[in-house]
C-alpha cells in the first residue's frame, strides 16, 4: 500500500510539470494585450514598455516559466499583474467562499432531491409520484441564471429573507446562491433516486420482506433505501463537476468572491499568474482526490484493491 | 394516502407563490423624494455606492481606469480641480498660477496644507509626486498627464534620474515647463493621478502600494475622505478627513461595495442596500425611470461614439463620397432609441455638446437615405454593385453587440453589404491600436476642457492612426490652436478643423451617450459633470 502511494505521488510530478509548461505557454499564445486596456486612450510606446516592464510582462518564455517553477518549491504560486500582490493570498480569499458555497449546494441537493426522489417512487401509480416526477424535469430545464435572478428578487428584495447578494452575512448570505446551485441539480439526483429505488423495491427480498409483514414505511426506509441509495452517492462525484461550471454565474449574481468570479475575472482581465495559479491547484486538488477515492475504495472492496494496487496483500497491511 | 395530499398542495403552492410574486416586479418599493428645496446640509451618515470590481490599486499612479478614480477622487487631491458649472479650472493645492505661452506653468501652493498622516504638502512632495510617474520603474499608467513636460522622453526611458521640466522654485512654488505648448496641461493636472503622494509613505510601502486591497497607513493622500479599510472583492471604506484644507465632506463616510453584476446592483439598491448607482443594467433604464420617478439623474457625457473608417485601405481610401454616403444611411435617433433606450444625443460631429468648443451651425449629416443612394452611385457603387462587402469590427458586449446590429442593418437598406466582426476587448483594443481594421466602434472621451484632446489624438497626423487620416490643414489648425493663449481665438481654431474633419468623413459620427444615475430619496447634493465623475465630498442625507 506504501508503495503504491509513493508511486501515485511520484505520477504527480510529471503532471504538474505539464500543468505548469501549458499554463505558462497561455501567456504568450492567448491574443490580446492587457497593457493597450489598461492604457485605453493614452498609448505611447515609452508608457507602454514601462507598463509592461512593470507588470513583469516582458519576461521571455523560459524565464517565465523557471521562475514560476522555482516559486511552487517554495509555496509560491506569482504575483498577480492585475492585484499587484501575491497569487496564493489572492486563492486563499476565494477558496472558501467557494467551499461554503459547495456545501450548502451539497447540502440543499441531498436534503431535496432524495426525499423527493423517494417519495416519487413509492407513489409511482398515484397522481403525487407524477407530479413530483413532473416537476423534477420543470426545475431542472429551468435556466440557472434564471432561478437565480428570481429567488435574489423574491426571497431577497421583496420578502426580505436572505441577503440579497454579498458574504457579510455568514451561511444565511449561502442559502440562496447554495439554492440556486443545488436545487436544478437535485432534479437530476431526484430522479437517480427515484430510478434506482424503483428497481430495489421489486427485488425478491423487498417482497419477501412486506410479505412477512414487516411495517411497510420500516422496509422502504432500511432496505429499500440503503440499497438505492448506492448509484445515487457514486453519482456525487459528478455533481461536483457541474457545481464548479455553476460557480461562475452564481458567484457573479450573488456577489460572492469565489473561485468562479476569480477565473472569470482573470480570463476577461488576461491575468496570467491567477489562472496559472488556479490550474495548477485545481490539477493537484484532482489528482489528490482521485487517489484519496481509489484508496477508500480498496478499503471498502478488497476486489477493487486487487485491480487498483496489484498487490492484494499490501491491501491487508 | 394523506401525506401525498399535502405534497401535491405543497407543490401547487410553490407554483403559485412563484407566480404571485413574479407578477409584482418593479411596481412595489419606491422610496418617496424628498427634495432638497431650500434645505440646509447637514453632516453625517454613510453613503452606500456600488463598485463594478475593486480598483487595480490605490496608487495615483494606476488612475487610468474608471474604478481607481471613483475611489481615488476621493482620497487624493491635486494642484488645480475642474469646475464645469463655469468650464474653467479652480484652485486646490495651488492657489494662483502664471502661465507663459501656455507652456511655462508656476504654481504657488496653499501653505499648511496636510497629508493624511499630518504631514505638511510642500512644493517638492509635487515635484517628487510628478517625476515618480515618470519614473519608469513606476510603470505609471497615467504617464501621459505629463508626457509633454521637458524631459519626461528621457526620464521615461531611464535616460536621466529627473524630470528637467519640473522645478521646486522654493517651498511652496513649484514650476513646470512643457516641450510643446499645450492648453490642455492644467486640465490634465486635475486628473486624480496627478495627485500628490508622500514620498516616505510611498518608498516605504515600496510594491505594497500598488496593490489591491493595500492598508490604509499605506495610502496616504490628502483629499477630503481618508481609507479606513479595504477588503478586496467585498468593501471599501473611506472617511472624512476632518482636517482638509477645503469645504470639508457632508458624510462621515463611504462605503463602496463592489458588486460586478449590474442587474445585482439594482436589486440591492430595490432592497434599500444601496444609495446611489451610477450603472443601470441595458435594457432596463426606461423602466428604472417609471420604478424611481424623480430618483434618477440624466447627465450628457462628453464623448463621442462613432465608426472608425480606415482610409488607407480600400474601399474608403480616396473616397469621400462613399464615407459620406454612411454618414447619410445612418438614422441616429433610431439608434439611440433601440440601443440607449434614448439616452444619447445624436452626433452632428466630433465635439459634444457643453464643450466651448463645440460648433451649434456644423455642417453635419442627418438620416437621408435617398442622399445616401445617390452618394453610394457617385462613389461609384451604384446600388451598391461592385462593393465589396463591409466589415464592421467591435469589441463584444451587449451594447455594442445591439449597436453593430442596428448599423448593419440601416447600411444594408441602403445596398451596402456589411457583415459583422466581434472580438474580445484585449483583441480589438491592440488591432483598434495598430489601425488594422477596415471599420471600427470607437468611443473618445473628452479629458480636458479643452477640444484639443479629442481632436489631436484622434485626426492629428502624429496621432493615434486609428483611421489614417492625414490633412496638413487640419494639422496646421491643431497645432496653431495649441499656442494661442486666447481661448476665444482657439475655439475658432478647432471648429475650423472640426468642420474640415467632418466634410471629409474619416468616421460614421453616431451619438454623445447620456448617462443615468439613480439615487435613493433621501440623498441630495449630487452634482454630475460631463466627464462622468460625481464627486462625492457635496452629499449629504437629508432627514
Amino acid at each position: 500500500m506504501v508503495r503504491f502511494i509513493v508511486k501515485r505521488l511520484l505520477a504527480l510530478i510529471p503532471i504538474l510539470l505539464g500543468i505548469s509548461f501549458v499554463s505558462s505557454m497561455l501567456f504568450y499564445i492567448v491574443p490580446g494585450d492587457i497593457v493597450t486596456v489598461m492604457l485605453g486612450q493614452h498609448v505611447d510606446p515609452l508608457t507602454y514598455a514601462n507598463v509592461r516592464k512593470a507588470l513583469g510582462l516582458d519576461l521571455p518564455f523560459w524565464e517565465n516559466f523557471i521562475r514560476f517553477i522555482q516559486g511552487v518549491f517554495c509555496g509560491d504560486l506569482g504575483y498577480s499583474y492585475i492585484q499587484q500582490r501575491p497569487v496564493n493570498q489572492i486563492i486563499l480569499e476565494a477558496v472558501p467562499v467557494s467551499v461554503k458555497m459547495g456545501i450548502m449546494a451539497l447540502l440543499i441537493n441531498i436534503i431535496v432531491g432524495i426525499p423527493a426522489g423517494i417519495l416519487a417512487a413509492i407513489n409511482d401509480k398515484r397522481i403525487s409520484g407524477r407530479v413530483l416526477n413532473s416537476s423534477s424535469i420543470i426545475i431542472f430545464s429551468f435556466p440557472a441564471f434564471i432561478a437565480a435572478m428570481f429567488m435574489q428578487l423574491i426571497l431577497g428584495v421583496k420578502l426580505g429573507w436572505f441577503p440579497v447578494s454579498g458574504s457579510e452575512k455568514g451561511m444565511l448570505s449561502y442559502v440562496l446562491p447554495g439554492l440556486a446551485l443545488g436545487l436544478p441539480l437535485s432534479a437530476v439526483n431526484a430522479r437517480l433516486a427515484r430510478a434506482s429505488m424503483l428497481e430495489v423495491m421489486t427485488q425478491e427480498y423487498i417482497i419477501s420482506a412486506i410479505s412477512r409483514g414487516l411495517p411497510y414505511r420500516r422496509v422502504i426506509i432500511k432496505h429499500g433505501l440503503r440499497n438505492a441509495l448506492i448509484p445515487v452517492l457514486t453519482n456525487f462525484g459528478m455533481f461536483v463537476g457541474a457545481f464548479m461550471s455553476g460557480f461562475v454565474l452564481t458567484e457573479t449574481v450573488f456577489n460572492l468572491p469565489g473561485m468562479g468570479r476569480l477565473v472569470f475575472s482573470a480570463i476577461n482581465a488576461r491575468d496570467f499568474p491567477v489562472l496559472r495559479g488556479i490550474l495548477f491547484i485545481s490539477a493537484l486538488f484532482a489528482v489528490l482526490t482521485n487517489l484519496l477515492v481509489d484508496l477508500i475504495y480498496a478499503r471498502l472492496d478488497p476486489r477493487i484493491a486487487t485491480v487498483i494496487v496489484g498487490e492484494n496483500t499490501d491491501a491487508a497491511g | 394516502m394523506r401525506r401525498n395530499k399535502k405534497l401535491i398542495l405543497f407543490v401547487f403552492a410553490c407554483f403559485l407563490f412563484f407566480a404571485f410574486f413574479s407578477t409584482g416586479c418593479g411596481s412595489s418599493n419606491v422610496t418617496g423624494v424628498t427634495t432638497a428645496g431650500g434645505q440646509q446640509p447637514k453632516n453625517g451618515g454613510i453613503l452606500r455606492y456600488p463598485l463594478l470590481d475593486d480598483p487595480i490599486s490605490l496608487d495615483p499612479a494606476n488612475f487610468n481606469e474608471e474604478l481607481g478614480i471613483e475611489v481615488g477622487k476621493e482620497i487624493y487631491d491635486g494642484l488645480v480641480e475642474l469646475d464645469f458649472d463655469k468650464n474653467v479650472i479652480v484652485p486646490a493645492h495651488a492657489e494662483k498660477w502664471d502661465i507663459k505661452d501656455n507652456r511655462v506653468f508656476t504654481f504657488y501652493l496653499r501653505p499648511g496644507t496636510k497629508f493624511h498622516n499630518g504631514k505638511e504638502v510642500t512644493a517638492e512632495d509635487f515635484r517628487y509626486s510628478f517625476d515618480r510617474l515618470l519614473d519608469p520603474d513606476t510603470g505609471a499608467t497615467v504617464a501621459w498627464i505629463l508626457e509633454n513636460v521637458k524631459g519626461a522622453a528621457a526620464r521615461m526611458s531611464g535616460k536621466t534620474e529627473d524630470t528637467e521640466g519640473i522645478k521646486v522654485i522654493d517651498k511652496y512654488t513649484l514650476q513646470i515647463t512643457l516641450e510643446n505648448p499645450s492648453p490642455s496641461f492644467l486640465s490634465w493636472l486635475a486628473h486624480p493621478g496627478a495627485a500628490v503622494v508622500d514620498r516616505e509613505t510611498v518608498e516605504k510601502a515600496g510594491k505594497d502600494f500598488k496593490a489591491t486591497g493595500a492598508r490604509p497607513d499605506i495610502v496616504v493622500g490628502t483629499g477630503p475622505f481618508k481609507l479606513s479599510r479595504w477588503i478586496p472583492k467585498n468593501v471599501i471604506k473611506i472617511v472624512r478627513n476632518e482636517e482638509y484644507y477645503g469645504r470639508k465632506a457632508y458624510l462621515d463616510g463611504v462605503d463602496f461595495k463592489i458588486i460586478p453584476d449590474t442587474t445585482t446592483i439594482l436589486n440591492e439598491f430595490r432592497a434599500g442596500n444601496l444609495d446611489f448607482i451610477d450603472h443601470i443594467p441595458p435594457g432596463q433604464k426606461s423602466l428604472v425611470e417609471k420604478e424611481f420617478p424623480g430618483q434618477v439623474i440624466r447627465n450628457t457625457i462628453w464623448n463621442i461614439e462613432f465608426i472608425g473608417l480606415n482610409v488607407s485601405k480600400p474601399p474608403f481610401k480616396d473616397n469621400v463620397k462613399l464615407r459620406q454616403a454612411l454618414n447619410y444611411a445612418i438614422d441616429r435617433d433610431g439608434i439611440i432609441r433601440v440601443v440607449l433606450e434614448g439616452n444619447g444625443v445624436p452626433a452632428k460631429g466630433v465635439l459634444p455638446p457643453g464643450m466651448a468648443e463645440y460648433n451649434e451651425n456644423l455642417r453635419g449629416y442627418t438620416y437621408d437615405p435617398a442622399k445616401a443612394s445617390a452618394f453610394l452611385a457617385e462613389a461609384g457603387y451604384p446600388g451598391g454593385r461592385g462593393l465589396p462587402p463591409l466589415e464592421l469590427a467591435y469589441n463584444v458586449r451587449e451594447q455594442n453587440q445591439k449597436l453593430a446590429e442596428a448599423v448593419q442593418a440601416q447600411l444594408q437598406e441602403v445596398g451596402f453589404p456589411t457583415k459583422l466582426k466581434g472580438m474580445p476587448l484585449p483583441v480589438y483594443q491592440r488591432e483598434v491600436g495598430a489601425g488594422a481594421l477596415s471599420m471600427f466602434r470607437l468611443a473618445w472621451s473628452a479629458d480636458s476642457l479643452d477640444a484639443g484632446c479629442i481632436l489631436k489624438p484622434l485626426f492629428g497626423s502624429k496621432a493615434e492612426n486609428f483611421f489614417h487620416y492625414k490633412n496638413p490643414e487640419v494639422d496646421r489648425l491643431l497645432d496653431k490652436a495649441q499656442s494661442v493663449a486666447e481661448q476665444g481665438e482657439r475655439i475658432k481654431l478647432y471648429r475650423q478643423a472640426e468642420q474640415i474633419i467632418v466634410d471629409e468623413a474619416p468616421a460614421i459620427w453616431l451619438f454623445h451617450p447620456v448617462n443615468l444615475y439613480l439615487k435613493a430619496g433621501n440623498i441630495q447634493g449630487v452634482q454630475t459633470n460631463p466627464m462622468d465623475i460625481v464627486p462625492l465630498s457635496s452629499i449629504w442625507i437629508s432627514g
